[in-house]
């Protein structure tokens, strides 16, 4: 078989044509590869909002990019002498190839061509092997598969939402604690109308729409106090000081869920007593009842098991039944009322514990009570708690010393709740009647202590709940006084104050006292 | 018309005339192939040794086994330039007197140009045209010589006595240089033995005719050469230059002048030669490789700073074969 080399080397051009592609084709493609995958870092660290289209020009561009390259590599005339020799020098055919060629182009015949077609008729089955991909090539390949995946991948990565400072963070969530305080400070200034408010409270954006003035009225992301309770149950107390809801949020929505219990069993006793002295034969529930019925459910909020009650009492069941049902739901849910707005005891005076509401209230204090050491134990809860904790922890202890009569109940700035408002502390009398009247003068204030020259006020300050032994002075001085820390560490172990907590409280009271004893 | 026939008569007589002076010579295989070669190539060749190494032996035994013509001219620092290519005479014929050219030794076909460095640059001169030409010009006219014509000189290292070196023009025409080098203690033993045993050196038949090398020299000149290999070829004479890109850190140090282009055309003819007394119908790689030292040496013309350092030109021609690709 004669040994075709026009053919030879046609199929060495084109795939010496194939190869230039390829080889360009990676290069031009691994550097737009590159450059998308740089794009796509800037996009994504400016925050810029990337479109399924602008995705996929990230993807398309370098694609396209290479296929530009294959083309132009491909159009370049391959040096086929220089081919031919490569080939010579891979196989061992001592540059018979490129000789033959070189006879080729000289034309007629030649003594040595027929010897040297003779000689690599059978040497040149194994030329392309001479002609490899090569390895710049599949690097430049690989390296823009590589950078196209990355910046594909970068695409679907979530960036973490990181405030500007954690300063900016604490002065958002202090902002929306004040607005919602606000918020549901003049709802209950206008009890009709708070009385149909839903119980929500707002957590994530909406908090922070709401500080930006946009509406909280945004049903799909309403919670009700169970929720959030139930959230805030599996959340530590360490994750609890991140969670973007204020204490006073929490605080409004146990009062109103409070308020709408009272309101039902007060609705509920009335329809009782009407029962108990109405004939036999009258109907078990009236017309204006079952509307009284129809508007308390209304509301949204209630636990379920006093909305199932209700529900059976909608059914207009026999009035034997509507007596135990009622009897039924104000033993269950009146009770707490009493325990929290009537008993001057707390839980710990012997009255029962409250089954629906009261765990709320309580699971809120102790939530607080742990957020509150969480906040101080953090980053920007490092330092001495406020003279508000200070006052709080003073008054829970009951020592005859009563808060303020002037200042209304709240929640610290470092989360400390006051007693007074939930109540179920040490000595603190409850939800008292005034509180159940919610008088619209429920405004939050701050008490900040003056250090220095002003010492009457410090000494105030100190005195308040503080065990201090007054020492007499002398002569023409005024008398000074020592704080009792033994006596303030037992009260604070009594309270179940945690020990960290308590050295800082210690601490607070040595910066107070200038050096401490 | 190269034949087949042509080949093989070419390369078998060349394999024979290779037998036969490697009967008389002992050693030297470089030495005899690179005379062969520049005979194949219509060069000349220089021989550089101390005196004594078998050099003049050597052109002589070439000679008698070509069956040529053979002249010797040894050069002297009082040799004139008359006393090599001849001169006019006054002759008197039939009671004319007239001028008559007297041939002078290099009319002939092989010349022993002995201790070509011990005349002056005028008299060394006088080869020029014989070398490059092959022709020779005596007052207004100018004689060829015949065919096949080879100039082998032999020159002592210039560092000895009394020596002048030979002008860059006149060393540009030899095709190849080659060092002849002090036997080994085998082939010493071996020389003594025919030499001082029975008859002596005797001189080997004539094996080749004049026809057989011209139609040599056409089968050589018909070898391929890639074109690859002659960019290649190209590449390491540019090499040589100082102002060249192509050019080693050492050659832009120490190199005065590169390679001519003459260099490059005896790489590729003798690399063809060497191919051809290889047996091969093209020129490989390896070819040039052999012939790269034989045609460059004597070509490159180190700087000040590379004589006073004594920078030998065959570590700067490996420096350049090292740094030259093989592929462009």
């Amino acid at each position: 078989m004669p040994f075709d080399y026009s053919r030879f080397l046609s199929v060495l051009e084109s795939r010496a044509r194939r190869l230039g592609g390829f080889s360009l084709a990676s290069l031009v493609m691994a550097a737009a590869s590159l450059a998308a995958l740089a794009a796509m870092i800037i996009v994504r660290l400016l925050r810029i909002p990337l479109p399924y289209w602008g995705l996929a020009a990230f993807v398309l561009t370098p694609l396209a990019a290479g296929a530009t390259g294959y083309v132009l590599g491909r159009a370049g005339r391959p040096r086929i002498p220089h081919l031919l020799l490569r080939i010579d020098d891979t196989l061992g055919l001592n540059a018979r190839l490129s000789s033959l060629y070189e006879l080729r182009q000289r034309g007629g015949s030649s003594i040595f061509r027929q010897r040297i077609e003779s000689e690599v008729r059978d040497a040149i089955t194994e030329w392309r092997t001479a002609m490899p991909l090569g390895r710049r090539t599949i690097l430049g390949g690989s390296a823009g598969a590589c950078f196209i995946a990355l910046a594909v991948g970068l695409a679907f990565v979530p960036l973490p939402v990181v405030p500007e400072s954690p300063f900016d963070m604490l002065e958002e969530t202090s902002a929306v604690s004040e607005a919602a305080y606000a918020e549901s400070a003049d709802s209950l200034a206008t009890p009709t109308t708070e009385a149909t408010a839903p119980l929500t409270v707002k957590t994530g954006p909406e908090v922070g729409q709401e500080a930006d003035g946009v509406s909280l009225d945004t049903p799909e992301r309403d919670q009700t106090l169970e929720d959030v309770m139930r959230d805030l149950a599996g959340t530590s107390p360490e994750e609890a000081v991140l969670v973007p809801v204020s204490p006073d949020d929490i605080e409004s929505l146990a009062r109103l869920q409070s308020e709408a219990l009272r309101a039902i069993t007060q609705l509920l006793e009335a329809m009782r007593d009407r029962i108990e002295n109405a004939p036999t034969d009258t109907p078990a529930l009236t017309e204006e009842e079952v509307e009284a019925l129809q508007r308390e459910l209304e509301r949204e909020g209630l636990p379920p098991e006093l909305r199932e009650g209700l529900n059976q009492l909608m059914n207009r069941p026999q009035p034997r039944t509507v007596e135990e049902i009622i009897e039924d739901l104000i033993e269950q849910f009146g009770g707490d009322e009493e325990d929290q707005g009537e008993s001057p005891e707390g839980p710990e005076s012997g009255q029962p514990e409250s089954t629906a509401v009261a765990p709320d209230t309580q699971q809120i204090e102790e939530f607080l009570d742990e957020l509150g050491q969480a906040s101080e134990d953090g980053p920007e809860g490092g330092g001495p708690p406020g003279p508000e904790g200070g006052d709080a922890s003073q008054d829970a202890e009951g020592e005859g010393t009563p808060s303020s009569g002037n200042r209304p109940p709240m929640i610290g700035a470092d989360g400390v709740e006051d007693p007074d408002q939930l109540g179920g502390s040490d000595g603190s009398p409850g939800l008292s009647d005034e509180d159940e009247e919610l008088e619209p003068a429920f405004i939050r204030e701050e008490e900040r202590a003056k250090i220095g020259s002003e010492g009457e006020f410090v000494s105030e300050f100190i005195t308040e709940g503080v065990p201090i032994e007054w020492m007499p002075g002398a002569l023409d001085e005024e008398p000074s006084f020592q704080v009792s820390y033994e006596r303030i560490v037992s009260v604070l172990r009594e309270r179940g104050v945690p020990e960290g907590a308590i050295e800082i409280v210690r601490d607070y009271f040595n910066a107070i006292t200038e050096g401490g004893p | 018309m190269i034949t087949e026939r042509d080949l093989e008569v070419a390369q078998t007589v060349f394999r024979r005339l290779t037998s036969s002076i490697e009967e008389v010579i002992v050693g030297h295989g470089e030495i005899i192939r690179a005379a062969l070669i520049a005979l194949l190539c219509e060069g000349n060749l220089i021989l550089e040794g101390v005196p004594g190494l078998g050099k003049t032996l050597l052109v002589r035994t070439l000679a008698a086994s070509l069956g040529l013509e053979f002249s010797r001219i040894q050069f002297t620092p009082d040799l004139m330039p008359a006393d090599i290519v001849g001169t006019d005479i006054i002759t008197e014929e039939s009671g004319h007197r007239q001028f008559t050219f007297s041939r002078g030794p290099v009319f002939t076909n092989v010349v022993l140009a002995d201790e070509i460095n011990r005349a002056t640059p005028k008299t060394q001169s006088a080869l020029l045209e014989a070398m490059e030409e092959r022709t020779v010009t005596v007052g207004s006219h100018t004689y060829e010589l015949e065919e096949p014509y080879i100039v082998l000189a032999t020159q002592n290292p210039i560092e000895m006595e009394g020596t002048y070196p030979l002008p860059e023009a006149q060393i540009d025409r030899f095709l190849l240089k080659a060092n002849v080098d002090f036997p080994s203690l085998e082939e010493l033993v071996a020389i003594t033995v025919r030499n001082t045993e029975g008859g002596g050196i005797r001189l080997p038949e004539p094996t080749a005719t004049a026809e057989d090398i011209l139609t040599a020299r056409e089968v050589v000149r018909e070898i391929p050469i890639a074109e690859g290999l002659r960019e290649y070829v190209a590449r390491l004479v540019l090499a040589t230059h100082p102002t060249s890109e192509h050019a080693p850190a050492r050659i832009r140090e120490y190199v005065e002048y590169g390679a001519s282009p003459r260099a490059a055309l005896a790489l590729i003819t003798g690399a063809k030669a060497h191919a051809f007394l290889a047996g091969e119908v093209n020129v490989r790689r390896e070819d040039i490789q052999e012939l790269f030292r034989p045609a460059l040496t004597h070509r490159l013309v180190l700087n000040f700073k590379g004589e006073a350092e004594g920078v030998p030109i065959d570590e700067l021609l490996s420096n350049v074969w090292e740094h030259v690709p093989e592929h462009s």
